[in-house]
């Protein structure tokens, strides 16, 4: 680390979205895209942002480039405040920091030939002269392994893998210093993939570019990027080295999307715990640790002697009780033991009925939990779901849902937000293993 | 200057590291020498690349006008000129009357052209037309596309054809030829080649053969029972029509693009309101209005182009308005704002051009909408009684019929195939101006 102030250094971004309702606009609630993030990109490093979809990765990029506002948060680019830039500041600030779009085939107008839509922003920052910006665009196209004469075809004769070419012409032809690629390969073939990213490598060692990658895909980040910031819900769960992150991930989050990566063998051991569910909705994030609806290693209560499956399934049914998660059909519960009532059915008791319903193991380890659950279970099917969700909530807590964790660094420029790093709270050397 | 061998043999070493690197790129040592060699050899060959650029100088320079935007300048302000020259010296400003003699002749010129209100108008929507034209005209490879897609069409480019005729006709022709006089000898003279029983015109200005008089080539299209000549009254008629139709259309145009755009962009409750508003104008009937207006002040033709220009433009707003929130979402948008362009030149440079392909379409198929009105409302003698168009000419041979045919029949015709060639071009316009159907 050299003592000059990063190229970009964003520190506490949040960019919410109000949801308003009725003629009047009225604010009825919020969804936190991006919810509080630091990230740093330093001259010459391409950084990768990861999640899943909807992890609001392509919005921090865009709030980081103030073309969407930032509701609250620093822009720091070269040591100056962005957010603080007036137009004509800003307008400078935008020659310096360019964006590579995901869509090839939407990201030039149609109308516009490739040369007009590369030349736009030296329109834009007011070069006049008409020869000039020819040339420029035209020894542009071609480091970027077009032909000079592309500039007269337009975007429906070029190929994806050329049009993202075109795209990334556009976007060094104003010669920045920060690039913001918004999964700029994406909607490409693997092989071009490879090119473009190369390309990029190349124009990074070329120019000095600090490169910010935002990607879902995590096997171009290990092969192409110096560090990685990983996204969960608006926020930043882990960073570090790229290499460092994908070998000794420390957030479980890390650790399942990494093992959900495919692996070309179909005798290789798959993860015992894949992610489940969608990415909970950003207008109600969860409560402490925002992973903590999904997480694997969630951490069961103290009071109880809780085996980890057993207790990730009671929790995932408690938190469908409650509908905090997203796949609440409750009123099926009470439908489903209704049923049996009368007949009997495979199971003897409405709580071996729902057990077996909800996905619940038919014994808890641990004798107390088993029987807080059967009651739970037995006011369920009398219909009084209420009673059993608060049962259900003031008995098995855990610290993942009450505290948010907080960042913590074990290595140099590795950081992690995770309760499972407190040593009061580490895991059992085998009870996560991947089978 | 480009594509000459050097750039060719950059491109390859260029294609030549991306590989290089790919399989090194840890490696600092190789790379930099790679990086080197290519550095040196696009240094050879000279030409200005992006990082040589000097900003801040460009900064300095401030904004220089383009050759386009000077034009668009000076045609303005010549127009605001004359237009002051004619309100403020020319004087009479009630009728907005001007010849424009050659200013060191002192006797009248033949060149009187009385510019009326509505001949303003004309001018000022001729100079916007001609500029919006400016982007195409100058793009020769966009042009070519356009007219290879458009010549397809048979019927559609001799309608332009047709079109152009009459516009220039209608447009320059008027000043050259004398307007229509009422010549009670002349009444009822039949078109050249044919003829009409000789008792039918007062007096037969051609041969009279077996007592049936002849036409001649002084009218070639007949007479009127008022004995105008039929041809220059078609003529004369072509320049209302075209008035109505271009000057009209380019005002609904013109507050259409607008109120579309700005209610795509603005959303919220601007959107909300210009919306209603069109709604609102879009159940009001046009035709009840002019009534009202042609018994406060006459029939007057400007009058009809205003009332039909400013309340006729809610549909075309509503097609802008739908596309320009489809095209806002393009990333192309996008990528023009990330890189620094205004909203104003977003809109101007990408969403107008895009949704221009609906506009034409629309205005194409307003054009005929409005000649057609113009004619039906002088038909029913509410237009302005003293202008020679063609539904005023169809409505003073309406009792003629049977005696002297031609009367109704030839601007009748004249209409007729104008409002048809509008149609083709409009279909033709719209297929050739719409790239994303290229196969």
């Amino acid at each position: 680390m050299t003592d000059e102030a990063p190229l970009l250094d964003v520190r506490g971004l949040v960019k919410h979205y109000p949801i308003t309702e009725g003629f009047w606009n009225r604010e009825a609630g919020r969804v936190r895209a991006v919810d509080g993030i630091d990230l740093s990109v330093e001259r010459g490093e391409i950084v990768a942002l990861v999640g899943e979809s909807g992890c609001g990765k392509s919005t921090a990029a865009r709030a980081t480039l103030r073309i969407d506002e930032p509701t609250a948060g620093t822009v720091r680019f070269d040591g100056d405040d962005v957010t603080a830039y007036d137009r004509r500041q800003l307008k400078r600030f935008r020659r310096r920091a360019q964006l590579v779009f995901q869509d090839p085939d939407s990201s030039f107008d149609p109308r516009l030939s490739i040369g007009q839509s590369v030349a736009e922003p030296l329109t834009v920052h007011g070069m006049a002269d008409r020869a000039r910006r020819r040339r420029l665009v035209e020894g542009t196209l071609e480091r970027v392994g077009l032909a000079a004469s592309d500039a007269d075809r337009y975007p429906h004769e070029l190929s994806g893998g050329e049009k993202q070419r075109a795209a990334l012409a556009r976007a060094l032809v104003t010669d920045p210093d920060l690039l913001i690629a918004d999964e700029p390969v994406s909607a490409l073939d693997m092989s071009v993939q490879a090119d473009v990213l190369d390309l990029l490598t190349r124009l990074r060692d070329e120019l000095g570019l600090g490169v910010l990658l935002v990607t879902h895909d995590l096997s171009i980040v290990r092969a192409f990027c110096d560090r990685v910031c990983v996204m969960y819900l608006g926020e930043i769960v882990e960073s570090g080295p790229a290499e460092a992150v994908f070998d000794d991930p420390r957030h479980p989050y890390t650790r399942a999307l990494s093992a959900s990566v495919p692996v070309p063998d179909p005798r290789a051991p798959r993860p015992a715990a894949d992610l489940v569910g969608d990415v909970p909705d950003a207008a109600a994030p969860p409560s402490g640790c925002r992973f903590h609806t999904r997480c694997p290693e969630v951490i069961p209560p103290a009071d109880y002697d809780l085996e980890a499956d057993g207790w990730r399934r009671l929790l995932r049914f408690r938190l469908r009780l409650s509908g905090q998660s997203s796949d609440v059909d409750t009123a099926t519960a009470t439908e489903f033991t209704d049923g049996i009532d009368g007949d009997g059915g495979d199971h003897d008791t409405p709580s071996a009925t729902l057990r077996s319903e909800f996905d619940l193991p038919m014994r808890l380890s641990d004798d107390g939990a088993n029987r807080i659950l059967d009651e739970a279970l037995e006011s369920l099917a009398a219909g009084e779901r209420e009673a059993a969700s608060e049962l259900l909530e003031t008995e098995f807590q855990t610290v993942c849902e009450r505290e948010s964790p907080p960042s913590r660094s074990d290595a140099p420029d590795r950081e992690a937000s995770c309760h499972r790093l407190r040593d009061e709270y580490e895991a059992k050397p085998d009870e996560y293993e991947v089978h | 200057m480009n594509g000459d061998d050097g750039n060719d043999s950059m491109r390859d070493q260029v294609s030549g590291t991306s590989t290089d690197q790919a399989s090194d790129s840890t490696t600092d040592q190789a790379s930099d020498s790679t990086m080197d060699r290519v550095r040196d050899n696009v240094d050879r060959n000279g030409p200005e690349r992006f990082e040589d650029v000097d900003w801040d100088a460009i900064d300095a320079e401030g904004r220089r006008l383009t050759k386009t935007r000077l034009a668009a300048f000076v045609a303005c302000g010549l127009y605001v000129l004359t237009l002051a020259y004619d309100v403020l010296v020319a004087g009479d400003d009630a009728t907005f009357e001007i010849s424009v003699g050659l200013p060191w002749s002192t006797t009248e010129s033949a060149y009187v052209w009385d510019v009326t209100a509505v001949d303003w108008l004309f001018v000022a929507s001729l100079l916007v037309v001609g500029f919006a034209l400016v982007p195409v005209a100058r793009n020769r490879r966009l042009r070519a596309y356009y007219w290879r897609r458009f010549r397809r069409h048979r019927p559609a480019v001799i309608s332009a054809w047709y079109l152009l005729c009459i516009f220039l006709l209608g447009t320059v022709g008027t000043l050259f030829i004398e307007p229509p006089s009422l010549d009670v000898a002349a009444a009822y003279q039949p078109p050249v080649f044919l003829s009409v029983e000789a008792s039918i015109p007062t007096e037969c200005v051609g041969p009279v053969v077996d007592g049936r008089c002849r036409g001649t080539w002084e009218y070639p299209l007949g007479t009127t029972g008022e004995g105008k000549g039929l041809a220059a009254l078609a003529v004369f008629g072509m320049r209302v029509s075209m008035q109505v139709g271009l000057i009209a259309t380019l005002i609904s145009v013109a507050i259409a693009t607008l109120v579309g755009t700005t209610a795509a962009y603005a959303g919220g409750w601007i959107d909300e309101a210009l919306m209603r508003y069109v709604d609102i104008q879009q159940t009001f009937p046009t035709f009840f209005l002019f009534l009202f207006l042609a018994y406060l002040y006459g029939g007057s033709l400007f009058v009809l182009i205003v009332i039909f220009g400013v309340t006729g433009w809610g549909g075309i707003a509503r097609i802008v308005r739908s596309e320009a929130i489809q095209r806002r979402q393009e990333q192309y948008i996008a990528a023009a704002r990330a890189s620094g362009a205004s909203t104003l030149s977003v809109v101007r440079r990408h969403v107008v051009p895009n949704v221009s392909n609906s506009i034409v379409t629309a205005a194409t198929l307003n054009v005929p909408f409005l000649v057609l009105s113009e004619a039906a409302l002088s038909f029913i003698g509410l237009g302005d009684v003293t202008l020679p168009s063609w539904g005023q000419t169809i409505a003073t041979g309406r009792g003629d019929l049977g005696t002297a045919w031609w009367i109704s029949t030839v601007p009748g015709l004249f209409l007729f195939a104008t409002i048809l060639a509008f149609n083709f071009l409009g279909d033709a316009l719209r297929d050739a101006l719409d790239p994303r159907q290229e196969v």
